[in-house]
């Protein structure tokens, strides 16, 4: 094989390189309920698996029910539960609406959280008792937490704990 | 003699290469005519420093600007609550020409900055914010038109405001673009002319210039090393290895970038260690001692070849969530007498008319409280917000834009009292910009979205 062919073949290689690199970069996006939403398609299999006791009357839970907020402020947990139960629905979100974290005040990103997002989906469905008539997320004191926007990947959840004060020494705060 | 076969490849690789080379050239070739233009527009001798103060957290500019008047006071106190100052304390100012009926004071501790007003040195930007593009209430709740994402968040709000290109991501900061396009006027600079007394940050990132980090105290100087002793062999041994012809071309540029920084560390303690030493006093504190620095900076300018400095300086734990009266009265007598101490140097140096200092901040915060206890009690991420012009080129005295109406449910509120911005970034950016030396054919390159607002001279800078 003389150096020519060697030449060309090695400048072959370059372009199909390229070209995959390209690929690559401009791959199809998977889903957003996909590949890129790993949290909630497991629970959504997990509902399809299992009976649960907030599903729909006369049959199992609706298919792709989040079931991620039903946790919350059960008896058998704690507010630090809560507080990372509420982060794992930022990071679903995130995963799956693609735009940041939902921005504003608790009720504006709680109605994002409860299907006034891009997708349509209730990353919270509606009825939970964790949302009061406001339409505000309460910890388990009933207190509407406080969502400090750090960054549109960070979001600091601020319960008001037992004295249910804001800014008090009883405060319980997940800072991601 | 090649063959036909063998022609026609080198031919494609040549043209491939050519068309690559051309891009850049092409890219190169347009920064060459902005320079060129930019340098026909402005003599290049005159001497411009543009300071940005950020103050990080958002600053609550509901209790920098207040209505002093009975029937605006009483307003403005019935919704801020327990976060209303008393209205005896307000300093009062009287704008040279902005009228809406209302009458105004500011905040308490800004007594200097109440002289510097009345002085004429000093102007205020009125509810000033990141805008995609003009947005109204309706537009807001209909969410019919693009807003800046991640409205309310401390981290993207800043970068936004840093670089006034909201809606695409961050790449460079209006601060670097501009010293960009001005950096040909600095004919033999020395050190970079942009220059930040507070770290990192996203309004110095430019293409070309890059920014220079110097703390209150001086250049920073790697420790352990001198010229004698165990000290002088690291040193040797250092400079050695930066030294040496690396073929990573990742390598080499750590090792002349490295080299280059050290070089121009050891300059500029040199140049400021000679210059005399400025007989204004500053307060120790930490934005004291960064406004120090500038006007040290400023003083050295002609020793370090520079006709045009940019200049960042930052004040933080202006994200007051509770306890905020106490805490933004010491912040903001903190700013008040650095801003004077600084003013005050600039004279010294002679260069009063030359040096315009500007505020920026994440956001305003929301006109309610978050607490019933004014003694806790803090506010929450806003938006628009009051902003400080300070210089002697500066229409001082006066107050820029639209003071949103002061009420919960208002034109301008999106909830809460997060006034809707009336004035863009980018219309204040613009205006400072053109003062700076940016010509109208340019400024489209320092501030992509200008053309989306009303107007590229808000008029404080004449």
């Amino acid at each position: 094989m003389g150096p020519q062919r060697i030449r060309m073949g090695l400048f072959g290689a370059a372009l199909l390189a390229g070209f995959v690199l390209l690929l690559l970069v401009f791959r199809p996006r998977i889903g957003p309920l996909g590949r890129a939403f790993p949290a909630l398609q497991a629970r959504a299999l997990e509902a399809q698996a299992a009976p649960h006791p907030g599903a729909a009357a006369g049959g199992g839970p609706a298919e792709g029910r989040s079931l991620l907020a039903d946790d919350l402020n059960s008896a058998g947990t704690d507010v630090h539960s809560d507080l990372r139960l509420i982060n794992e629905i930022f990071i679903a979100y995130r995963g799956a609406v693609r735009s940041g974290n939902p921005v504003g005040e608790n009720a504006e990103i709680t109605a994002a959280l409860l299907g006034r997002n891009r997708l349509g989906f209730a990353f919270i469905p509606a009825g939970n008792p964790a949302v009061n008539a406001r339409g505000e997320l309460c910890d388990r004191w009933g207190t509407p937490y406080f969502f400090h926007q750090l960054s549109g990947e960070k979001m600091e959840i601020r319960s008001a704990g037992p004295d249910r004060k804001l800014w008090t020494a009883d405060d319980q705060v997940l800072t991601p | 003699m090649n063959d036909p076969s063998d022609l026609s490849r080198r031919r494609f690789i040549g043209r491939a290469c050519s068309a690559v080379g051309a891009t850049g050239m092409l890219s190169a070739l347009a920064q060459l005519r902005m320079i060129g233009a930019l340098a026909a527009d402005a003599a290049p001798t005159d001497y411009k420093a543009l300071v940005c103060l950020f103050l990080y957290g958002g600053n609550d500019s509901n209790n920098l600007l207040v209505p002093v008047d009975n029937t605006n006071y009483q307003l403005y106190a019935t919704d801020r609550t327990v976060l209303a100052l008393p209205q005896s304390t307000l300093l009062g100012i009287s704008p040279k020409t902005y009228s809406d009926g209302r009458q105004w004071g500011l905040h308490p501790s800004l007594v200097e900055v109440q002289q510097l007003f009345s002085q004429g040195s000093l102007a205020l930007m009125a509810n000033t914010g990141t805008l995609v593009q003009p947005v109204t209430l309706a537009q807001y709740n209909a969410g019919s038109v693009a807003l800046p994402p991640q409205l309310f968040s401390h981290a993207n709000q800043q970068v936004q405001w840093q670089s006034s290109v909201p809606d695409q991501p961050f790449t460079t900061g209006w601060g670097g673009r501009l010293a960009d396009i001005v950096n040909a006027l600095n004919t033999n600079p020395k050190i970079s002319m942009s220059v930040s007394v507070a770290g990192e940050n996203s309004f110095q990132v430019g293409n070309i210039v890059s920014q220079f980090a110097v703390n209150p105290g001086g250049a920073v100087v790697l420790s352990g090393t001198g010229t004698s002793g165990i000290a002088g062999v690291r040193t040797t041994a250092q400079q050695n290895i930066l030294n040496a012809q690396e073929q990573n071309l990742f390598e080499a540029a750590f090792g002349s970038t490295t080299v280059n920084a050290i070089a121009d560390s050891q300059l500029l303690n040199t140049i400021l260690a000679a210059a005399p030493k400025l007989a204004t006093i500053f307060p120790t504190t930490s934005i004291g001692s960064q406004m120090q620095m500038v006007a040290r900076m400023i003083g050295a300018a002609p020793q370090l070849g520079l006709t045009r400095q940019v200049f960042f300086a930052s004040l933080g734990g202006f994200d007051l969530h509770s306890d905020q009266l106490g805490a933004h009265a010491t912040l903001f007598m903190q700013l008040s007498q650095a801003l004077s101490a600084f003013s005050a140097a600039t004279t010294e140096l002679g260069v009063p008319n030359q040096v315009t200092t500007f505020t920026a901040s994440d956001f305003s915060r929301t006109f309610n409280t978050n607490g019933t206890n004014d003694g806790t009690a803090g506010s929450d991420h806003g938006w628009g917000s009051h902003h400080l012009v300070m210089g002697g080129a500066v229409q001082g005295g006066d107050i820029y834009g639209q003071v949103p109406l002061l009420e919960l449910g208002g034109p301008e509120d999106t909830g809460r009292g997060r006034w809707i911005p009336t004035t863009s970034v980018d219309e204040y950016a613009a205006t400072l910009a053109t003062w700076f030396g940016v010509s109208a054919s340019n400024l489209s390159v320092v501030l992509p979205n200008i053309g989306r607002f009303g107007t590229s001279n808000l008029g404080f800078m004449g």
